[in-house]
Order: C-alpha cells, then structure tokens, then sequence
C-alpha cells in the first residue's frame, strides 16, 4: 500500500478513536484498542483494496456506533443501578460521599451527552471534508444536533401561581399569577402589617 | 433432556459469532469477515456490535480467549483470539436444532416449497 493510502486509514482510525472515547470506560479499557485495529483492517479490506465508497463506510460506521453506543450505556447504566440496589443507603444526615459522587456523575452524564453529540457531529463533517462530500456531511452533523439537542430536552412540572410559586391557584384562570400590590403605607411611614 | 437447558433462542448476532467460531479460533476482524462470508453479505458486523457481543459471551462463558496463536510472521500480538467454550458449542447445537425444527415444521406445511 502507498505511503498516502496508509496516512489515510491512520487518519480514519484517529477520528474512530474518538468515538471509541464515547463507549464506557470499562467496554473502552477491555476492547478500546482491540476495536481501533479492526477498525483500521476493515477500512483497508473496504476502502483502499475494494475501492468501496468511503462515505457510505462512514456512515456504515456512525450507524453501527450509534447503536452499539446506546447497548453498552444503557448496559452500564443497569449495571451501576444493581450496584447501588446492592449497598445499604445512609437515609439520615448530611449526605454521603457515595450520594455527592452521584450527583457528580448525574452532572457528568450531561456532559458526555453534549460531548457525544459534538464528537459525532464533528466525526461527520471531518468524515465529509475527508470524502469531498460535504453537504451530506453537514446534513448529517445538523441531524445530529437536533437529535442532541432534543434529548437533552426533558419535560418539566408546571408550578402552580402563587406568592411563593407554590402557593393556590389564585381566581382568574390557573397558572396565571396576581400581581403583587404594593402594601399599604401608614401615615407614619412604616408599612401597615396585619397584628399576629 | 438437554436441549432444554441451552440459553436458546440467542440474537443473531451472538448466533453469528458462535457459528464463525465453530470453524476455529478466530481474533475479531476474522470472525466479522467470517460472518459476512458465512451469510453471503447479509449480514455485516460492525465493528461496535461486534465488540458489544463478544463481550456479552465472555461474561456468559460462550466464548473464552485462546492463548494458542498463529506463527509469528503471521501473527500481530495486539490481536486476541476467541474460540468457542463447551457451553458455547452446546448452544449453538442447540440453536441450530431449534432452527431444524422450524425448518421441518415449514416443510410439513409446505411453506418451503415456492422457495
């Protein structure tokens, strides 16, 4: 193979190294290498000896990683949850270092979650300049995007209008708020407050 | 009776692995060339799925690392070789027989005949 073909596949299996970094660490330490060697034989056997495309690989590629990515996380996901079901709970008190640590990682879930969506939005146009196919490449990044973007989107509770945010419903229609008056002044200055 | 006791029906993919790995030890580029060939291009293993499953059969014992490797000229030593455990061959014995009854079922009713 020539020196530019092989300067190729080693810039095809850095971009799939980064979506190796999305897979949990432990699927990552056990298979990560493993995968980016057959990674770099498939693209050899596909693109450069059978002159296959190379977007359609690509996206061969994204989709199978989109799919196995979701398996393995929600195959973590259920495993952590076992463990924690597992270890007794401290229900009183301040809270624990395991809870903090949990709420650490609810908060670094957030985090993998945008940096998937860029890296895979990233992998697509690096994948299009690459391949001179750029307007797929952007269609598929912007899909990717609002795939993100729609995911992070979770519903909320409405609150209910009142002094607090809390408080009942007041007349005039649910959810919509009384203005707040201002309290009456005395003549003396000071605000007039009902005696307890 | 034996067949009972096989984790059966298994997915496809798992299936896939367990069939190219009873041909010999294979390390993961060969076993997914193995199933394209094996399905006639049917089927093509992605490189996450395949990682994902094999995974899944090391923890089930269906498949175990090899330490035996081929000649050194031939050999990369980054690659790990898998081939198949007893209880691995023993579900796919299974699958396979599951698969046969179907296969005589539809052929009583004559569903295989326009194929």
């Amino acid at each position: 193979m020539n020196r530019h073909g092989t300067r190729r596949r080693r810039r095809a299996q850095r971009i799939y190294r980064l979506l190796v970094r999305l897979y949990p660490a432990a699927h990552r330490r056990a298979f990560g290498e493993e995968m980016v060697q057959t990674f770099g034989d498939h693209y050899r056997d596909v693109v450069q000896a059978r002159g296959g495309s190379r977007l359609r690989f690509w996206l061969a590629v994204l989709a199978d990683a989109g799919t196995s990515l979701r398996t393995e996380h929600t195959a973590e996901r259920r495993a952590r949850g076992r463990r924690q079901a597992a270890t007794p709970r401290r229900r009183h008190g301040r809270p624990t270092r395991r809870r903090r640590a949990r709420q650490r990682l609810r908060y670094r879930r957030r985090i993998t979650a945008l940096a998937a969506m860029l890296v895979l939005a990233a992998a697509a146009l690096g994948t299009g300049t690459a391949t001179g196919h750029l307007g797929v490449s952007v269609l598929v990044a912007g899909l990717l995007v609002a795939a993100g973007l729609g995911y992070g989107m979770r519903p909320t509770r409405r609150t209910a209008a009142g002094p607090h945010g809390n408080g009942p419903t007041p007349p005039g229609g649910a959810g919509v708020r009384e203005p707040r008056r201002p309290l009456p002044i005395s003549s003396a200055g000071a605000a007039a407050r009902p005696l307890p | 009776m034996e067949n009972d006791r096989a984790p059966v029906p298994l997915t496809p993919a798992v299936f896939h692995i367990l069939f190219a790995l009873a041909g010999g030890d294979k390390h993961g580029y060969e076993i997914a060339k193995q199933v394209t060939e094996d399905s006639q291009g049917r089927v093509r293993m992605g490189t996450g799925t395949l990682y994902g499953s094999i995974k899944r059969m090391l923890a089930d014992v269906l498949i175990e690392e090899t330490e035996q490797r081929p000649a050194p000229d031939l050999d990369d030593e980054r690659r790990r070789y898998y081939r198949l455990t007893e209880q691995g061959r023993h579900a796919l014995r299974a699958e396979l027989a599951r698969y046969a009854r179907v296969v005589a079922v539809a052929r009583d009713r004559d569903l295989l005949a326009s194929a």
